[in-house]
């Protein structure tokens, strides 16, 4: 359920910033970010990081130059350092109707406490961060930018996002693919209950734009295991279609679809070098995001 | 296959329970929002068949389980030689209770608290529901009549107690058994069931004296090809404390009454009882020493002080069945003692005469037997030596068979070969100077027991020059060469004594009297003891004639020929007791019996508890262990299958 206004900061978790607030959240591939940040940046820079020794040719900038070295050898090199710039954290949240699953709280309503955070976390290193909600009726896109009024501008957008309509992460995610231009770090909160080969080829149309994808698959426990004692009708929350089964009669065929299903996405992430992260939503965000968080420190 | 509670079949109605549950549960299914609808899709599509056929027979399984538990409900029983999976219904036209009314038929079973009758009667009660069409009908044994019941309550009823209620008296079931099969056979009966209730006690059943009764009854029931079914219900007796009393002799002398007590006990220890004596009703307690197996017992129960004539009742202390704890007897009711004479032999007859008849106010001496207008079964005591027409040997075997006494001595003239009831050997006859001498002779008890001073009979003085010796019986006394000088021979219920020798100067020293007249007296002393000691047992012909008496020891309904005690009828007193073969433990050979009555339609069953049905029929087990095996089935179905855990990456 969406937060009024003045509720909307209830989406940045606390105690998920307070455990994961003191390490940069870093990441896999180099950034190209037009201010200094932590991370690594496909230029090279003047930053403490030294990087690589190279001869000079005319023409370059001989600030640069090693003058010890040319000293030495009466040659001249340039010495390079690595630059550290910020990254645009583009978060992309899948809106459709099956995201309102939920037994204690929605996917989507968690998915928002998880974005929420990401954002303050991101924002508060320097990076920029922006939004893409994926509605059936509209494309919601805020843009990245690094402006700490960023964060009230989507806290507000996710206050007012509602899950409805049917699945259109695939779509969507190629017309993020193409409408974010600069390298970025793409997190897709989605439940991911779509074709494992058309997700994967969306991945791809994301690494070849030179994206980072991080891919964060929630999921309701119910859904998960799946435990019902009677005869149960299950109505389908994106078509209204519904089917009549003994759930116990079917629960471990079932298991193994969504197995299945997992594997072959989480497949897909390893082959095009994206992580990715299942959710369970009873679980707390801090708890969550401590083992992104842990990832993203590692690099 | 029939049912005790054939009302309790109405409930496999709920067989069709699960499948009502199941789609009641269909019906009012919950509802449920769901996201990842495209696996439930997959998964319903690609449900294997199996998941199919285990719902189903999961199901059926239950419906089984329900009708194993609505028949066990039912109590199916499988009667007889009928396979329990023979559904069809054979009801007999007649159901017929044979029951064992003797007095052991009270104590009480091994398995309930009830006696063994009221354990038999049940146990017919549950069988006769078994086909609700069929007539019913009992022959006990004590009257031996066929009695027909309107309904199977019925033998509980007050009314059929003279019938069915408990009695002190014997039993005789295969004469019993035979004469249902005559009845039936004479109601033109087709068919019956025919269930013999019994403790199977060995002087209810004396398979060796009725053997020909059991085989024709074999035969009877072989010829009627299944049509009739014979069924033995074996009841165990406790084997609790108990103790039994029955009376070997009876001597009244000086005042005192002096009966010979056999008191038995199935406790391997040594005991005090303390005994109640009761002389015409007053009380008088004594203890008795009582050592296992048995004890013999002669209390002197003082009569002064009482009328001439009353009544003993010596009772043991209570144990688990006191039916067989008291005993009764009558006193100063001492008859003369009739001793009947057939001798052909004329000197013989002199000393036997002058012996016999020493004490002419207690005896009463007939000669000529057999010639006389007089019915030699009068007499208490025969003594006979004379050849023996077929007529008078039948007489004397039937004589001796239901308790007489007979002494027996070799004919002069004849080799004694056609005598039946003794196994004479030929004529030996020492020459002028030589005799036989008697060597041993038991001087402990019996005829040639010594005197009460101590001193012996002159038996070794006899001189016998001609012998006869008789070959059967127990030897009392020898000759020199081993062989019996007297034999005594039970017979029946009697007693045979057999001489080797006359007390005729031609063939030894018998006559002079000192050996001979002890002897004679001596035989003419038991006899008297078993002659006062013909008490009327329970269910005798006596005791039936005695009907109209008047109870004095019991209720004043009771009956001689049901209930022992004393009775007083046109101003004497009777005392009525159990038969001896009732404190008799010992039990049927059932083997013996089986072989005899070895026809494929009779059956042997054991009466477990008391509420259970016939051993053949109680597949109420097999209905319970059907029942178990289907949960067990559906629980192993129901047991869901281990999944592998999902999504190792999850956070």
């Amino acid at each position: 359920m969406a937060l009024q206004e003045s509720k909307f900061l209830e989406y940045v978790d606390r105690k998920a910033i307070a455990r994961i607030g003191g390490n940069p959240l870093l990441t896999n591939f180099a950034m190209e970010g037009n201010v200094s940040g932590h991370h690594k940046s496909n230029h090279k820079g003047s930053s403490v990081e030294f990087a690589e020794y190279r001869e000079y040719t005319e023409g370059e900038d001989p600030r640069q130059m090693d003058w010890k070295v040319l000293a030495r050898t009466d040659k001249y090199f340039l010495k390079e350092f690595e630059a550290e710039t910020n990254l645009r954290a583009h978060q992309v949240l899948d809106c459709s109707a099956s995201m309102n699953f939920g037994k204690t709280s929605s996917k989507l309503e968690y998915a928002k406490r998880m974005v929420g955070t990401l954002t303050y976390a991101y924002l508060n290193q320097g990076d920029a961060v922006g939004l893409s909600l994926l509605q059936a009726s509209e494309h919601s896109v805020l843009p990245a930018r690094r402006n700490p009024s960023q964060l009230h501008d989507i806290l507000s957008t996710l206050g007012q996002a509602k899950a409805s309509g049917n699945d259109q992460l695939v779509a969507q995610l190629h017309q993020v693919a193409e409408t974010v231009k600069s390298r970025a770090l793409l997190l897709v909160f989605s439940d991911f209950f779509e074709d494992p080969e058309i997700i994967e080829d969306a991945i791809h149309h994301l690494r070849d734009r030179k994206h980072e994808v991080v891919l964060f698959n929630l999921v309701d426990r119910q859904e998960l295991e799946f435990i019902f004692d009677r005869p149960t009708r299950f109505v389908d929350l994106e078509g209204g279609s519904s089917i009549l089964t003994e759930p116990s009669i079917i629960r471990d065929e079932y298991l193994k679809q969504m197995r299945e299903h997992m594997d072959q996405i989480k497949k897909i992430c390893a082959e095009t070098q994206s992580s990715f992260h299942q959710v369970v939503t009873d679980v707390q965000i801090d708890e969550a995001l401590s083992v992104f968080s842990y990832q993203r420190t590692q690099f | 296959m029939s049912f005790l509670q054939p009302i309790a079949l109405a409930g496999i109605i709920l067989a069709v329970t699960p499948i009502l549950i199941h789609l009641l549960n269909l019906m009012r299914h919950r509802r449920e929002s769901w996201a990842a609808m495209r696996f439930l899709l997959k998964a319903k599509k690609s449900s294997s068949r199996m998941s199919k056929i285990r719902r189903w027979l999961t199901l059926l399984l239950r419906m089984l389980s329900i009708c194993s538990l609505v028949i066990l409900f039912a109590r199916p029983i499988s009667v007889g030689n009928q396979s329990f999976i023979d559904l069809t219904t054979k009801e007999p036209e007649l159901v017929l209770l044979v029951l064992d009314r003797s007095s052991s038929m009270q104590k009480k079973s091994a398995d309930s608290s009830k006696t063994l009758l009221q354990q038999g009667l049940e146990e017919f009660s549950l069988l006769s529901k078994s086909w609700p069409n069929s007539k019913i009908a009992v022959m006990e044994t004590l009257f031996a009549e066929p009695i027909f019941l309107d309904k199977i309550e019925t033998i509980y009823s007050k009314e059929m107690q003279d019938f069915m209620g408990p009695t002190d008296s014997g039993a005789n079931l295969p004469e019993t058994i035979n004469r249902s099969l005559t009845w039936l056979n004479e109601a033109e009966i087709g068919q019956a069931e025919i269930l013999v209730i019994s403790d199977q006690q060995e002087a209810s059943w004396r398979i060796n004296e009725n053997s020909e009764i059991l085989k024709s009854i074999n035969e009877t029931i072989n010829n009627k090809q299944g049509l009739w079914k014979l069924g033995f219900l074996d009841l165990k007796p406790t084997k609790a404390i108990n103790y039994s009393i029955h009376c070997k002799s009876y001597l009244e002398e000086a005042g005192t009454a002096n009966p010979t007590l056999l008191i038995k006990g199935n406790q391997r220890d040594q005991e005090r009882l303390a005994v109640k004596i009761r002389v015409n009703g007053d009380l008088l307690l004594m203890d008795c020493e009582f050592t296992y197996p048995s004890t013999t017992w002669t209390p002197s129960i003082p009569l002064t002080g009482h009328p001439p004539v009353g009544w003993i009742s010596i009772t043991l202390p209570e144990d688990s069945f006191p039916g067989d704890n008291e005993y009764y007897f009558t006193y100063g009711n001492q008859s003369m003692l009739k001793i009947g004479i057939a001798i052909k032999d004329s000197e013989t007859e002199r000393f036997v005469v002058a012996a016999s008849s020493l004490d002419p106010d207690s005896t009463l001496l007939s000669k000529n037997l057999f010639y006389k207008q007089q019915d030699p079964s009068e007499h208490d005591l025969l003594i006979i030596q004379k050849d023996l027409t077929k007529e008078e040997l039948g007489f004397l075997d039937q004589f001796l068979l239901e308790g007489g006494m007979v002494v027996l001595f070799p004919s002069a003239n004849t080799n004694n070969e056609n005598v039946k009831l003794q196994a004479w050997s030929p004529n030996e006859t020492k020459s002028q100077d030589s005799f036989f001498t008697l060597r041993e002779w038991n001087k402990n008890e019996g005829v040639f027991a010594n005197t009460t001073n101590g001193k012996e009979l002159p038996l070794s003085y006899l001189k016998i020059r001609q012998r006869v010796i008789p070959q059967l019986g127990q030897s009392l006394a020898f000759y020199a060469d081993g062989q019996s000088f007297l034999t005594r021979k039970i017979y029946g219920q009697g007693v045979l004594y057999s001489f080797s020798t006359l007390p005729n100067l031609d063939w030894s020293s018998l006559g002079d009297g000192f050996v001979f007249v002890p002897v004679i007296q001596r035989i003419i002393e038991e006899c008297r003891q078993k002659s006062d000691f013909e008490f009327i047992e329970c269910g005798d012909n006596n005791s039936l004639s005695l009907n109209g008496a008047l109870s004095i020891t019991g209720k004043k309904q009771n009956k001689p020929s049901a209930q022992a005690g004393i009775y007083k009828d046109l101003g004497s007193l009777f005392a009525v007791n159990r038969p001896v073969g009732e404190t008799v433990d010992n039990l049927v050979e059932k083997n013996k019996l089986q072989n005899i009555v070895s026809t494929e339609h009779a059956s042997w069953n054991d009466a477990q508890t008391a509420t259970s049905s016939f051993k053949r029929a109680e597949i109420w087990n097999f209905f319970l262990i059907l029942m178990i095996i289907f949960l067990i089935l559906e629980g192993a179905l129901s047991i869901p299958q281990l999944t592998k855990s999902l999504g190792n990456s999850r956070v």
